[in-house]
């Protein structure tokens, strides 16, 4: 059952998660003074939901918060006070609470101070009291909810409710007399009658009368109204409130009196109803309470109670497993139902083709029925990934929280804009972009934008701006964020690398190369660890977080005018284009993404050889670094290092993530295919140069090169630094 | 029906939930964890369970379905329609009017208690419900 439990639990978890993103839009837009009564009902939703949730698991602090920030909320919902910006801005803070208690009861997060809850739940008060309010009702205005009782159900009294005095003479007489509204309301007597039946626990005694008297003859009887009324009978020990809470609910669509008979239970008051008087007497018509089927025992505890949450969470390891399951789109599954179904077809008439007698006629209808299963094949791989891709919004909302806390430490005005959020890409990719964003956005808050008075004093708005984008762009998603700052001080990066040896004293380097060394591992422009960045973790890290992922990072900056960092990332981990090669008798695959051309080695192609062992190519002026791949990997040659003849291989002109050209030299290219990326980690072990493998389809293993650690040796080889840079010494 | 009786005593518990066919419950929350809490413990009391997320699907699940639901169990709070709307509507509707419809609901306010009673609301349960109690509500109304 615990299992039920869990799962429900992390239903609820995945629930917060989507309502977090509505609110943080829906609070974005009222900070932009959009104040549309649909998007006050949404952001209230959000929270009320998160907090109807929360209850259903005990998850108290979560719960104390949101009810208050949801009352606050319904202050705004209710219009007694106005989405001031101070007040909008109250709300996101708490929005940030909210998060951080939902993460501190996923097991995600840390545990949130107190003190931190209070100050905002003050502040959420103090809007309360702005509309009117003396706080929120019930559960916030007790400190502590622990008697927060779990569900009162009004309109039938429950049997745990029952409060029986130990005295139990005389008896107490209950007359009702439903009007027509109680029918409305679907409900019946003998809901009531099995109420009062429940309030006599002890089986004692139960007497039910029915008066009906007023019943017209069947001609002119109107199923709609009410003509019945009843008198029950309980034992004196029952009390006057145990009675009323039976009519909580239906109190308004019924005529009720309690009198009492005897003993020295409490005195009830009131007469009979009208039209009640009759059923007192003897002759009054009564029914038997069966149509009333009895209530049934509590059953045995069912499936679902409130979890104790806190074994819920020891149970849990402490980080949960992002979400196993996804949601897609129906038309996305029908789309792909399709295609499905337009393969089975492709398939028989591949069938067809193929039982036809030898000859060209059959020959060519294979041909052309393959010609069909291949691009059914490619629809349908695009269709399937359609499903893992996810929108990267929910990333993207999370960064404005991220700017906005990271500009009030770093105590600067910053808006963020985002571009493009709907831009899918795979899921795999959307959860893992979270890392490397904060940290260059808090960056670019930090470093990129200059501080107010800077801004004025180079008559820049005293905002600043940083636009977080999301586009795709030939096969990749680009995402670029920029920002308005100062740009990179070019003279203040140099000097730092070369204080720190990132770089020799003396070396000369392109712009483009300067800016290529704030990802240089240990590298900090910032003249004091501040708050923010500082943390011990550099650009470098970012990168690598993004090469990880089969990205690239680029910079652009202008001095005065703002920085650029594109990250160009695969749409998915899954499949790449490959070009599939020869090298010593083995097939490999280097990716399309990262070749740049190819070219053949002819007798007038000029190579250098360079008195460090390495060799260059001259290419259209520039010369590249040559790097034999069988070599490189260590394969073996027969012929031997030295006799290994470059004239007549083909080059391939590779690439890597920051612009570094180098020249592969492999026997032959084959052709250009798609290719399903294994991992060669996770089947057998880590092979410096190549970064996975992908099976073929004679069945057999063909690997993918690693083009940037190719890159970076053969590159290092010739020069410590990028390539650029050698190009120019060896032009 | 007898004309005139007296019942003194109790009566033996009720059938149980194995009865065939199964009773249908219809609940609207826009809620995933609140209708999957809903579902278990609806349908671990051997009920048949249909589920609408706002007022509005809820009037189209009603539409669609095959077994006429025997009570509604229905969220105040939705987006679309919320559960007021629901019920006005669901009691405008000769075929669906006589289903009895508990709100649940975090509501305690005596303000939306009043007007659910004017949409025509059969009972109100307050959020986190007790399985026990819920399936006990149900049972009564259904009974």
């Amino acid at each position: 059952m615990a299992s039920v439990n869990d799962e429900i639990l992390q239903i609820f978890f995945q629930e917060c998660q989507e309502q977090l993103p509505v609110l943080e839009s829906g609070l974005s837009s009222l900070d932009s003074g959009d104040y549309d009564p649909e998007t006050v009902n949404a952001v209230f939703r959000a929270v009320h939901s998160i907090k109807g949730g929360a209850a259903s698991f005990g998850l108290e602090r979560l719960v104390r918060f949101a009810h208050t920030f949801e009352s606050a909320l319904d202050c705004l919902r209710s219009k007694t006070v106005e989405p001031t910006s101070e007040i909008v801005r109250t709300f996101i803070q708490s929005m940030d609470v909210l998060s951080d208690l939902v993460s501190e009861a996923d097991g995600s997060g840390e545990h949130v101070p107190d003190d931190r809850i209070a100050n905002h739940e003050k502040s959420l008060l103090s809007v309360i009291e702005m509309g009117g309010g003396s706080g929120p009702s019930e559960i916030g205005a007790s400190p502590a909810p622990a008697d927060f009782t779990p569900m009162a159900f009004e309109g039938f009294d429950l049997e745990d409710d029952l409060e029986l005095t130990p005295d139990s003479s005389g008896l107490v007489i209950v007359g009702f007399r439903p009007l027509d509204d109680l029918y409305r309301r679907a409900d019946d007597p003998r809901n009531i009658l099995s109420a009062l039946k429940a309030l006599n626990a002890e089986d004692e005694v139960f007497l039910v009368e029915c008066d009906k008297s007023a019943l017209p003859p069947l001609a002119d009887l109107d199923v709609e109204k009410s003509y019945l009324s009843w008198s029950v009978t309980l034992p004196g020990s029952v009390t006057d409130e145990a009675i009323t809470e039976v009519f909580d609910w239906t109190g308004d669509a019924c005529e009720m009196t309690i009198s009492r008979i005897g003993g020295d239970g409490p005195e009830g008051g009131g007469a009979p109803p009208a039209g009640e008087e009759s059923a007192a007497t003897e002759e009054a018509p009564t029914v038997q309470n069966e149509p009333a089927k009895p209530a049934p025992p509590p059953p045995a505890p069912a499936s679902v109670t409130p979890i104790p949450v806190r074994e819920a969470q020891k149970a849990r390891a402490p980080r949960r497993p992002q979400d196993a399951t996804i949601r897609v789109d129906l038309p996305r599954i029908d789309g792909l139902m399709d295609l499905v179904g337009e393969m089975v077809i492709a398939m028989s008439s591949m069938e067809a083709a193929c039982s036809m007698p030898h000859g060209q006629a059959r020959e060519d209808e294979v041909k052309q029925c393959l010609g069909g299963i291949k691009s059914l094949t490619r629809d349908i791989q695009d269709s399937v990934m359609g499903l893992r891709a996810q929108p990267v919004k929910s990333v993207f909302q999370r960064m404005q929280r991220v700017v906005r806390e990271a500009s009030q430490i770093a105590k600067k005005s910053i808006i963020l804009e985002l571009e493009g959020e709907n831009t899918e890409v795979d899921r795999t990719i959307v959860e893992q972009l979270t890392d490397p964003l904060t940290h260059m956005l808090r960056n670019a808050v930090d470093h990129g934008v200059e501080s107010t008075e800077k801004r004025l004093a180079n008559g820049k708005p005293k905002e600043g701006k940083i636009i977080l984008s999301a586009g795709h762009r030939s096969g990749r998603i680009v995402i670029s964020i920029k920002d308005d700052g100062g740009g990179i001080n070019k003279q203040r990066v140099l000097q730092i690398a070369k204080e720190k040896g990132i770089v020799s004293l003396d070396a000369a380097l392109s712009d483009d190369e300067i800016n290529e060394l704030i990802f240089a591992p240990g590298f900090s422009t910032a003249a004091t660890i501040s708050d923010l960045s500082g943390r011990g973790v550099g650009m470098d890290v970012v990168k690598q977080a993004i090469q990880a992922l089969g990205g690239r990072v680029s910079i652009k900056s202008e001095e005065g005018v703002g920085t650029t960092f594109d990250l160009s990332l695969p749409l998915t981990l899954a499949v790449m284009d490959g070009m599939f090669v020869e090298c010593r008798g083995n097939r490999m695959v280097v990716p399309l993404a990262s070749t740049v051309e190819t070219m053949k080695i002819y007798p007038e192609t000029r190579i250098n050889r360079l008195p460090n062992g390495g060799m260059a190519v001259a290419l259209r002026g520039d010369f590249l670094p040559l790097v034999v791949l069988g070599d490189e990997l260590g394969l073996h040659d027969p012929a031997g290092l030295a006799g290994y003849d470059l004239l007549g291989k083909d080059i391939l002109v590779v690439e890597n993530e920051s612009g570094a050209k180098a020249a592969i030299v492999v026997d032959s290219i084959h052709q250009q295919a798609q290719v399903v990326i294994k991992s060669l980690d996770k089947n057998y072990k880590d092979v410096a140069g190549v970064s996975a493998a992908t099976i073929l389809g004679d069945g057999s293993v063909a690997l993918i090169i690693d083009v940037p650690s190719i890159v970076s040796t053969v590159t290092r080889r010739l020069d410590t630094r990028s390539n650029p840079a050698s190009k120019k010494r060896a032009a | 029906m007898p004309d005139s009786a007296t019942v003194q005593g109790g009566v033996s518990a009720s059938p149980t939930a194995a009865d065939a066919p199964k009773t249908c419950v219809l609940t609207v929350d826009d809620s995933r964890t609140m209708q999957m809490m809903l579902r278990n413990t609806l349908e671990a009391a051997g009920y048949e369970v249909i589920q609408g997320e706002d007022g509005v699907d809820g009037l189209h699940v009603l539409e669609a379905t095959k077994s006429i639901p025997s009570a509604i169990i229905t969220d105040i709070n939705m987006p679309r329609m919320d559960g007021f709307g629901f019920i006005e509507a669901v009691r405008k509707d000769d075929r669906f009017r006589r289903i009895p419809m508990i709100c649940l609901t975090t509501e305690v306010d005596p303000e939306k208690k009043k007007r659910a009673r004017e949409a025509g609301a059969t009972g109100w349960i307050v959020k986190p419900f007790n399985p026990q109690s819920l399936i006990g509500a149900i049972r009564r109304v259904t009974a």
